[in-house]
Formats: C-alpha cells, structure tokens, sequence
C-alpha cells in the first residue's frame, strides 16, 4: 500500500517535471515568436505566468481532492472493520467466559525445547504457569474468578504433589506431539479434595521449542467417584464370592469326609454285625441239632425265638445296607429294561415262594435311563410289596406300567393287595415305618425308604396311593427323561 | 483226602471258628484243620517261619480259608503276600467272609483268589456252604503238586 502510494506520487512529480521544463524552454520561444516589443513581450509574459499558475493549480487542485477523498474512503474501512473486530472478539470472550469448560493458557518458565528428554520437559512443565483462564476454570478448582487461578504454577494445580498418572498423561501429551484429547489428570481443589479432569490440550512449538500451551478440561470427578464406588462394589462382591467359595468348598470337604466316615461305618456294619447274629443263629441250630432230644418242647420253642429274632436282626442290618447304598453309590446311568428286571424278579420270588400264585402284568415302554443296579433294588423292593400285600388276594396281580403326562414320564408298580390307609400315606417313605402289624404282614419298613432314596438319587421322585383292601399304587420318576438325558 | 493235606483256617473270631469246625466235623473232615488266628500268622504258617518252622518238609494246605478282616494284615493283604510267592502262588485260596461289598469281591479276584464266599448269616445254610467248600476242596478238587 505504503509502496503504491509512492510511485504515484513519484510518477506525477516526475509529470509536473517534465510539463514545467518542456513549459520554460518552449513558452519563452512561442512569446517572442508573437511579439517583438518590449511591452508587447511584458503583457504576454504576465499571461503565460497567469496561464501556468492556472494550469498547475487546477492540477494540484485534482490530485489533491482525488487523493483525500481516498483516504476518506479507507479511513471509514478501516472503522467499519474495527468495529466488527470488536463484536467478534465480544463474542468470543464470552463464549470462553460462560462455556462450563475450564479454557486456559500456560506458559512454561522459559520455552522448553522439545528435543530434551520427556522427563526434563514434564519436570520443566511443572515450573510453568497458568497466564490466562476463564473463571469456569478457577470455579473448577473452587476459586470464584479467574484471577486467583493465574500464576499458579503446575505443581500446586496438582497438589504438590506427583501422581504417576499426572505424570503419564504429560509424557503422553509431549509423545504423541504436543497434542491429546480426552486424557485424565488426577489434581485437588483448593480445599484439598481430590478431582479428576478430561483435558484437550495442544502446545504451540516456536523455532523447536514449546512456547504455551493451550487447553480445555471438563470435571469428571463424579463419573470417577461413581466408577471407585463401582469398582469397590465389585470387589467387596468377588470378595463375598471368594468367602462363599471358600465355604462351599470347606464344606464339600467336610461332607465328603463324613461320606468317608459313614462309608467305613457301613463297611464295619457288614462285617461286624453279621458276626454275632451268624453266632447267636449258628448255636441255637447247633444246640437243637446235637442236643434236641434232650431238650424238652418248651426250651426246643424258645430257641425258635431266638431264631426269628437273629432272623429279624439280620433283616434290619441288610436293609440299612441296602439304603446305605441307595445313598452313597454313584448314580451311572444307562438304558435299562424295567420289564426285563421285573420278570427276573418275578421268577426269583416264584422260586422262594412257590406256594404263591401272582401274576405280573407290563405294560408297554418300559425302558428308563438310570443306574441299573439302584433300580433292580428299587424295583426289587416295590415288586416285593405288591407281593407280599398281595398275600390275601386271589387272584393277585402285579402291574407295572408307564405314563406319561405333561411331559413327565411315571412308571408305576400297581397291586389288588390290602392296600392302605390313604392318611398315612406320607409316613410310607421314612425308615421303619409300617402301616401294618408286625404279625399280618411281616417287614422292616426300609424298603420304600429306600426306593425313595434312589429316585431322588436320579433326580425323580415317587409316591404312592391306596386305599384299605383296595390294592395300592406307587408311581415313580427318574428324573430328566431318556431324550433330554444325553 | 488228597495225600493227608489238611485245610487252612484264618479265623479271628472264635464263634465262627467254632460253627466252621462243627460244620466239618460233620463231614468228618474236621481233624485235618489247622488255624491261625491272624494274618501274620497266617503267613507264618505258610513260609514255614517262626512258630512254624517244624512245619518244613510237610506239604502244603488244600486249600486255604481266609477271612478278609484280620487282625493285624487284612486277609486281602495275606492274598498278595501268598501271591507273591513261588511256594504258595498256587495255593488255592478261598475268601470266607462276612463282606458281600462288591468291592471286597473284586478285590479279592484281583488279588488272586480262587474262590469267594460269603458266610451266610442263617445258621443251616452256614454249615450248608462250609461243608460245600470242605467237600469241593478237600474232595473233589485237585491242588497243585508242591
């Protein structure tokens, strides 16, 4: 600008100049070629002097005007401009002053160069200032204006204090050049509380060194409460777990060893009780044999009874043997032919019994999915029932069949023997309950205990209906059927 | 009787000791038995050792009836001694017992016993099946030569 204004000025000098020249050599010349007198000469002198003045000043009087009314033009330009300016400037500052994010610049001591290693830069940032910052910012750190915020240098931003992770975002910010959005900082408010900040922050590098910084952050404190909190309350949670692991696992070990124990017991049971039983039967047979003619009838009658008392002895242990089983064997399951091992058992009791005359009916479907040996002694037990209520019924029959219903798959064992009272139905399955006289119908009242038992083993369960002299029905299941089982 | 052999008892408890006797003497086998008492002895007994060292030279037992549980070494454990063992590794060796636990009767055929039987509780069959095993051994049965 300042360049075009002179060579315009220069170029009508340089007009003038040469006008004014040509003017001196050429006027004079024209003058005394128009008159020779002196007066004559004097009067066209004064003219031409007149003339040239005129001219001239005619033609400074247009440069001139042109010339201001220029700089007219631009002055008001010029205010036009500033006025705008200032509307902008307004604009922004209040935007940076009402926006609820901390906006700040920070100037280090003296302009770091960015060759030096990460560690002497953070170390050099922590010496630097807070130059300017909106008073949402100092509001941040608990201030009320911005003012109390500048000067502040880093390290007391930070709680005099350096936090590992203060010091990994810095070297962070400075590794991936100057420039980082959405890092976390760890800092204290003037009362000391802890705050953590989001910060956008962006250096600016003059001639290889890091001059000022500039930067925004938003208070994420209460997200970071709210995730301590969470957290806390996940690991007081896996804490909890790991008691409750802990606890099912002392107990695991603590019922496996009474397993064990009962196990052992069980084994002791077999081998031990037997004995004296084995003993107690074996001399009665042995004083009847060798000595029974010298016995009279009433001794030969006394040790009947102590037979049927070892006989009844020895029951009792072999059916809290069988439940014992019924409770610790492991379940292994397969297909098994209910029909098949009821017509087994059927024949074997024909066989001790062969006075009787039962007849066993099966019904269709009769493969089930369990333990084979647990269900021969399920079977065996129940099938041993109907046998025996049966006594007094002629013609007695036996029926086992299947049914299925809602999905749920029965298999039920069905007698025209005496029945039961239906009332007592629910005292069936404990152990040692009888709905009968000892002397009608001898037993020990284990049997449907154990049955019970090595349903439930299967995950099923059993029950039973009837009603006096009107024949009785036990229904069982094994838990998920064949389909769902494998 | 096979060339004067005798039968081996193991037996702890007295009562049964004495019901087996009574079942074989009453197939008149009864005086060709010897017993023990447990399974060192037992062992003893067999390897000729100890108390028994007079034994040496005598053939040895036509069978053998063992108890599964016995003082000191279990009859199981007396199995795989007499197993392990030139002399008496084919010793025919009977499991006479209370235990009717499967695992008990697996073990036993493991270990390399003959034979298994349970003592029934009821007295009549009890003599039944002692003097069954003394018959089928001690009569029909032809041992190993020593």
């Amino acid at each position: 600008m300042l360049n075009t204004t002179g060579n315009a000025a220069l170029k009508v000098t340089a007009l003038y100049l040469i006008i004014s020249l040509l003017w001196i050599l050429l006027s004079d010349r024209a003058v005394l070629a128009l008159s020779a007198d002196a007066r004559g000469l004097a009067v066209l002198q004064t003219l031409k002097g007149w003339l040239f003045v005129m001219v001239t000043g005619t033609g400074l009087y247009v440069l001139l005007r042109r010339s201001y009314g220029q700089i007219e033009n631009r002055l008001r330009e010029l205010q036009r401009q500033q006025a705008a300016l200032g509307e902008s400037e307004r604009r922004y500052r209040s935007f940076i002053e009402n926006t609820s994010e901390g906006v700040y610049s920070f100037e280090p001591e003296q302009p770091i160069p960015t060759g030096l290693p990460v560690e002497e830069q953070v170390r050099r940032l922590y010496r630097g200032r807070i130059v300017a910052c909106n008073d949402a910012m100092a509001r941040m750190y608990g201030h009320p204006r911005a003012d109390a915020l500048i000067g502040m240098d880093l390290k007391a931003l930070h709680g005099d204090e350096v936090r590992p992770e203060n010091i990994a975002f810095l070297s962070d910010w400075i590794s991936t050049g100057y420039r980082i959005v959405g890092a976390e900082s760890q800092e204290v408010d003037k009362d000391g509380n802890t705050l953590w900040f989001s910060n956008n922050v962006v250096g600016v590098i003059e001639d290889g060194r890091l001059a000022r910084v500039w930067g925004t952050q938003t208070d994420i404190t209460e997200r970071r409460l709210a995730e301590i909190e969470r957290d806390r309350v996940v690991a007081d949670l896996e804490a909890l777990n790991d008691q409750l692991d802990q606890r099912v696992r002392e107990r695991t070990a603590e019922l496996v060893a009474a397993n064990r124990e009962l196990e052992s017991f069980t084994y002791a049971v077999s081998h031990d009780l037997r004995a004296p039983i084995r003993a107690i039967h074996g001399f009665q047979q042995a004083l009847r044999e060798d000595y029974g003619e010298k016995l009279p009838q009433g001794a030969r009658d006394y040790l009947e009874e102590i037979s049927v008392g070892a006989a009844r002895m020895n029951a009792l242990i072999e059916g809290l043997l069988e439940l014992s089983r019924a409770t610790q064997a492991e379940v292994q399951r397969s297909e098994v032919d209910l029909g098949q091992l009821a017509r087994e058992l059927h024949a074997q009791f024909v066989r001790l019994h062969p006075q009787r005359r039962v007849e066993l009916r099966l019904g269709p479907g009769l493969t089930a999915v369990g333990d084979l040996r647990l269900l021969r002694t399920l079977l065996q037990n129940l099938l041993e029932n109907a046998w025996k209520y049966t006594a007094g019924t002629e013609p007695a029959q036996i029926m086992l069949s299947r049914i299925d219903s809602a999905g749920v798959c029965y298999f039920c064992v069905e007698d025209n023997g005496v029945g039961f009272e239906p009332e007592f139905a629910h005292r069936l399955f404990e152990p040692f309950q009888r709905l009968h006289r000892q002397d009608e119908y001898p037993g020990i009242g284990i049997g449907l205990a154990t049955a019970q038992r090595i349903v439930r083993r299967h995950g099923g369960d059993i029950a039973g209906c009837g009603r006096p002299y009107g024949g009785a029905r036990f229904c069982f299941t094994l838990g998920p059927g064949p389909s769902e089982d494998r | 009787m096979k060339g004067g052999r005798k039968i081996l008892l193991v037996e702890d408890n007295p009562q049964d000791e004495k019901l087996t006797l009574r079942a074989l003497r009453r197939i008149n086998i009864a005086n060709s038995i010897d017993v023990v008492r447990d399974g060192a002895e037992a062992l003893d007994y067999l390897f000729r050792r100890k108390a028994y060292t007079g034994l040496a030279g005598q053939p040895m037992p036509a069978v053998v009836l063992l108890d599964i549980k016995l003082p000191k070494m279990s009859g199981l454990e007396v199995l795989a001694a007499l197993r392990q063992h030139e002399p008496t590794r084919n010793l025919p060796v009977v499991m006479l017992t209370s235990s009717n636990e499967d695992s008990d009767v697996l073990h036993s055929y493991r270990s390399g016993a003959n034979s298994y039987v349970r003592k029934p509780v009821e007295a009549g069959e009890f003599t039944e099946a002692v003097a069954r095993v003394g018959l089928y051994w001690m009569v029909l049965n032809e041992p190993p030569r020593d």
